[in-house]
């Protein structure tokens, strides 16, 4: 479903970020995009989601090259993804439903059928009672699963998440991962960056754990 | 398709919601569209109805034909022909030079002048009304019949309507250039209040880029905001426009009742009002799309 071959990515100015990179992740899977920091884990994920092009190489999602994909169809690749970023990049102007309201919105999901969609996101992040909460109101930890139920809303087939549990305390972050389990098991296919591999993994699940793992811009194996 | 409209639906909901909490701003940046498109539309329409007026009057040029001292019989005649026959003439008559001299005579200014002339100095003339008061028309037809056998002298009367017409038509064009500069101004004013708005809401637009939306989807808020700020301005425009022809209709009523005249200027009908929100619209439009398209290539 997902497939490097080769790929590089250079930032303007910068030295090399990611080289030679070769993978494949099939639906499905669970996988964990590990390295220290500075190893290049968003980047990979960016190249992922068309949010970044690659500087060499191809990248197929569904067999599709995306390498160069035109600026007009770029869109519409990024809609297949739901990304959880790094810092969140939640709306601080609007309240909690708005931002989960956001990416329905832009897939023109008509309104009606976007409010119970919007609920069941913030139902499944244990967030429904706080619809009217502006987010700078909220903890860290609820931010991070408000920015989770803006990416599982628009119900992808790929969940990507850039270190959701960065600095949440280990009760947290186990409940946050097992969000993510659970999507996982109902077939989705979820990509996770992290430090490490969690030590929470239920043992069910390590049959489809794929690691990616990358030094220095460089994937090891 | 249905969510399209339910799409188109939900902006102007959001846009008119946004303006709404702006009251104040909204309302001065309508009105400010509305004064320029007001100043150069009423403008055109005060020249235009002046002109029309002009023309209906009866102050109609006059073209006086004066035939030579020594003419003949059938030049006369055939002149008499061609005024008959010639398209271009609403009316004419003939003043033969025994009935001008004797006119002279009973004319008390001027009986002095002709006591002191034995023999009658006057030709025989005609005076033409020409059918359209178009000043080119006429001044063509005026050396057309300089050219006629027996004719002396083709005078043209009413130079001064002449240049009145001259001065209406630099109005007019005055007026055209009034719409460009005003049209200009407009788009800046409008580019210029939605790349504001772009400004503030940056950070949304971004996030919305990352996630899959496209220009479109991020430009149509823009461009229903740009295209009501037009229409509100064109509202505004028409009723500035209603006004100042009222106030001025108010204060003509002693001037026109002096010299008996019924002139007044039209207030603007329902064709005027539309043609006013279509340009308001047509431009708020184009504006917010050259404004965003602007910000868009600076956020890439
Ligand atoms: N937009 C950018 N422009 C220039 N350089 C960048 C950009 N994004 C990342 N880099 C560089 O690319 C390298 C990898 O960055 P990346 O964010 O992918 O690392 P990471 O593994 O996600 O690190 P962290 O764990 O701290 O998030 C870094 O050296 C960084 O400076
Ligand atoms: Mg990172």
């Amino acid at each position: 479903m997902i497939k490097f071959d080769q790929v590089s990515k250079r930032y303007p100015g910068n030295s090399t970020t990611l080289s030679n990179i070769s993978f494949e992740i099939e639906s499905g899977k669970l996988v964990f995009v590990t390295g220290i920091s500075g190893a290049g884990k968003s980047t990979l994920l960016k190249l992922i989601a068309g949010l970044e092009q690659p500087s060499g190489g191809t990248v197929l999602i569904n067999n599709q090259n995306v390498s160069h994909l035109n600026a007009a169809a770029v869109p519409f690749l990024r809609r297949k993804f739901g990304l959880v970023f790094q810092d969140h990049k939640l709306l601080y102007d609007r309240n909690c439903y708005e931002n989960v309201a956001l990416p329905l919105y832009i897939n023109g999901v008509s309104a009606d059928e976007a409010a119970s969609r919007i609920r069941a996101a913030l139902d499944k992040v244990g967030l429904l009672n706080k619809e009217k909460v502006m987010p700078i109101t909220m903890s860290g930890g609820e931010q991070q699963r408000l920015a989770i139920a803006r990416a599982i809303v628009s119900r992808p087939d790929c969940l990507i998440a850039d270190e959701p549990t960065g600095n949440l305390d280990e009760g947290y972050a186990n409940n946050i991962m097992d969000l993510f389990y659970d999507f996982q098991r109902v077939g989705v296919t979820v990509i996770i960056a992290t430090h490490e591999i969690p030590q929470y993994l239920p043992e069910d699940l390590k049959a489809q754990m794929q690691i990616l793992h990358l030094n220095h811009g460089e994937l090891v194996l | 398709m249905k969510s399209w409209a339910d799409q188109q639906v939900q902006t102007i909901a959001l846009v008119t919601e946004r303006m709404w909490d702006k009251k104040l701003s909204s309302l001065l940046i309508m009105l400010v569209i509305g004064i320029a498109l007001c100043l150069p539309a009423a403008m055109f329409s005060v020249v235009h109805q002046i002109q029309t007026a002009l023309g209906s009057t009866d102050h109609k040029p006059e073209i006086s034909l004066y035939l030579k001292m020594d003419i003949d019989e059938a030049s006369k005649h055939a002149i008499e022909q061609h005024l008959k026959q010639h398209g271009d003439i609403a009316e004419f008559r003939f003043v033969s030079k025994t009935t001008a001299w004797e006119n002279m005579k009973e004319d008390s200014t001027q009986k002095e002048a002709a006591d002191a002339l034995s023999i009658n100095p006057l030709p025989d003339a005609y005076f033409v009304v020409p059918k359209k008061v178009d000043s080119d028309r006429i001044k063509q037809m005026q050396k057309e019949m300089q050219s006629w056998h027996g004719v002396d002298v083709a005078q043209l009367d009413s130079k001064w309507l002449e240049r009145l017409d001259t001065i209406l038509e630099l109005a007019k064009n005055l007026s055209h250039l009034l719409m460009l500069l005003f049209s200009v101004a407009l788009l800046a004013i409008i580019g210029n209040t939605i790349r504001l708005q772009f400004l503030t809401q940056r950070e949304e637009i971004e996030v919305s880029k990352l996630i899959g939306a496209t220009h479109w989807f991020i430009r149509r808020p823009f461009l229903y905001a740009g295209t009501l700020y037009g229409v509100g301005g064109a509202i505004f425009a028409y009723v500035l426009w209603v006004g100042a022809i009222a106030f001025f209709n108010i204060s003509i009523t002693d001037i026109a009742d002096l010299y008996a005249s019924q002139f007044h200027l039209a207030l603007p009908g329902i064709g005027a009002l539309f043609l006013l929100i279509f340009t308001g619209a047509g431009l708020g439009w184009l504006g917010a799309f050259a404004s965003i398209q602007h910000s868009l290539v600076h956020i890439e």
